[in-house]
């Protein structure tokens, strides 16, 4: 039997702020276990919740930026389960009311539009991190520093068909959040993460079949990986006749397949209920309005401006402003010279490609954005030529050094003296007399040849112009 | 009844002892049917209450400060090993 997928996605985001959501402790990452906790994220007799205002700012801009309507009165609710990681015994969340509900998030893949529905973002606070390794091995460990550090859920709806487009969507999802600042979008370090939700039914048919959910995906790899492979797993149970069981998967990326998570199966009944801890959070038009004005520009719009202000091709805008601060990077290079479509090429190209091959990203390199922009200025006014900028820009994305100072040290300038040029091709041609009788009998596709000579001999620094105009002139 | 309190009870992880039950189970039966009763009431137009003051928005500025003493805390959990809690071992992988 043929089925389609229906695949939808749960993001927790880990916002950005300084402190946690509820008590005041740091949320900085890496620190000595247990040492940014205090009575309230441990979960102490007595202690009460108080809301950090940054977080409900970053929810907002965050539901804003994705199309959703920001409900005007939100309540935060006890989602009881028991776990080591949560030392309350409930995690605060949202439940019935959520703060953001009904937005969407276009995306393209393989050149189709899809507009995805985002059902509803809402806010929590995250859990404890359990550790394995540690200590006897009949028992686990627990560090409370990430404990209740705030987090936003963005529920997708079930609108996605293939791994490819799950992965489009959570890379896009990324990059907005990244550009709104209000999530660093490290996925090593958790504070990116993403289930999805997948069932399978007949092509054409309108129920959903029994969803499985795959937790423990932190690349958008592993996340095409995963789907991939549950698709394949469920459809190989549908076609022996068998039934999907709805269950919570680990995605292994070691072994390529997912497992059955048994632990949490039972609890699976949350007893939600509002937390008499806090009292309802009511977001205002005038709160919203302050809010929606400090967004920043996002992608599609800077994509937008791109191809407008710097006469760039729709592609180019696209893939320059895809990340935030690749499009600043290439901003900062404008700045410098302003010649956007050779800056775009150069950017597109050769450091894309580096940065590829080296796993880095654009903010952990050496060469400065002004230093690639005085390169390409330095090709423009025939100062070096093409094919030498490109050993300054491997050398300056080695060392960072200026392009003046690699030209310098290494003698890289371009020659456009004539009369320096004119001794190495009278060399040449007194040199290549078949290839001179050649080019005189009419085969003047020996020309190339003897620019090559000529470009070799000068170990590539001869100005290709000046070459050409007294080669002609020499052979005719 | 019964049946339905068992499960909230291992839920909540609690043991009782059997006349305890018997006791909990007339007592909740109590409760539900008055709810049963109030459930008469033509609530259309009433938004569900979700706190019993009509008090809204209570915010903390978004600035780190650590807590005095973390390792008190530490201390003072059943068990600990090092700087962790310690807990049985539980372990997710299926
Ligand atoms: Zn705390």
């Amino acid at each position: 039997m043929k089925y389609e997928a229906v695949i939808g996605l749960e993001v927790h985001a880990q916002l950005a702020t300084k402190s946690k959501l509820f008590c005041p402790c740091s949320t900085a990452f890496g620190a000595k276990p247990n040492t940014n906790i205090c009575p309230v994220c441990s979960g102490q007799a007595g202690a009460l919740p108080v809301l950090n205002k940054m977080a409900v700012e970053m929810a907002v801009k965050s539901g804003l930026a994705l199309g959703c309507t920001i409900q005007e009165k939100s309540i935060f609710a006890r989602k009881n389960y028991f776990y080591p990681d949560l030392p309350k015994g409930y995690q605060i969340s949202q439940y019935e009311k959520p703060l953001c509900l009904n937005g969407h998030l276009d995306i393209v893949t393989d050149g189709k539009l899809k507009r995805v529905h985002i059902q509803r973002i809402h806010m929590e606070e995250d859990a404890g991190k359990l550790l394995h390794e540690t200590g006897h091995e009949n028992f686990s460990h627990v560090d409370l520093n990430r404990c209740s550090t705030p987090l936003i859920e963005i529920v997708s709806g079930p609108d996605l068909s293939t791994p490819q487009e799950a992965a489009d969507t959570y890379r896009k999802l990324r990059n907005i959040l990244v550009y709104l600042e209000v999530c660093d979008g490290n996925m090593q370090e958790g504070n990116l993460r993403c289930d999805a939700n997948v069932s399978l039914r007949p092509i054409g048919a309108k129920a959903f079949g029994t969803r499985s959910e795959i937790k423990n995906v932190n690349s958008f790899k592993f996340l095409e990986n995963a789907i991939a492979y549950e698709i394949k797993r469920q459809a190989e149970i549908l076609d022996g006749g068998g039934k999907v069981v709805q269950e919570t998967r680990l995605w292994n990326q070691a072994k390529q397949m997912t497992t059955s998570m048994r632990s949490k199966e039972e609890a699976h009944d949350y007893r939600y209920f509002p937390d008499p801890d806090l009292l309802p959070l009511v977001v205002d038009t005038l709160w919203i309005e302050k809010i929606k004005s400090s967004l920043p520009e996002l992608p599609e719009a800077k994509a937008e401006r791109f191809v407008s202000d710097y006469g760039l091709p729709e592609q180019d805008a696209q893939v320059l402003t895809a990340e935030k601060p690749m499009a600043h990077y290439f901003e900062e290079c404008i700045v410098g010279f302003n010649a956007p479509k050779k800056i775009a090429n150069w950017i597109m190209a050769e450091l894309m490609r580096e940065l590829k091959s080296r796993e880095l990203d654009i903010t952990q390199i050496k060469m400065k954005p002004n230093q690639l922009a005085h390169m390409v200025a330095l090709i423009e006014n025939g100062t070096i030529s093409g094919a030498i900028g490109k050993t300054i820009f491997m050398e300056m994305l080695n060392s960072g050094t200026d392009p003046d100072k690699i030209i310098e040290a290494k003698g890289l300038k371009q020659v456009t003296d004539t009369s320096t040029i004119e001794i190495v091709i009278d060399k040449i041609i007194a040199k290549e007399t078949e290839n001179v009788q050649r080019y005189k009998s009419g085969k003047t596709n020996v020309f190339g040849f003897f620019v090559g000579a000529v470009m070799k001999e000068m170990g590539g620094k001869a100005n290709p112009k000046i070459v050409n105009e007294i080669l002609r002139k020499k052979l005719n | 009844m019964k049946k339905v309190l068992e499960k909230m009870i291992r839920l909540a992880r609690l043991k009782l002892p059997e006349e305890e039950m018997n006791r909990l189970t007339k007592k909740t039966e109590h409760v539900l049917e008055y709810i049963e009763r109030l459930k008469e009431l033509n609530t259309d137009d009433i938004e569900p209450t979700s706190h019993a003051i009509e008090v809204v928005n209570a915010f903390r500025e978004d600035a780190a400060t650590p807590f005095s003493n973390p390792k008190k805390i530490v201390e003072i959990a059943p068990k600990s090993f090092e700087n962790l809690f310690e807990v049985p071992r539980v372990i997710d992988e299926g």
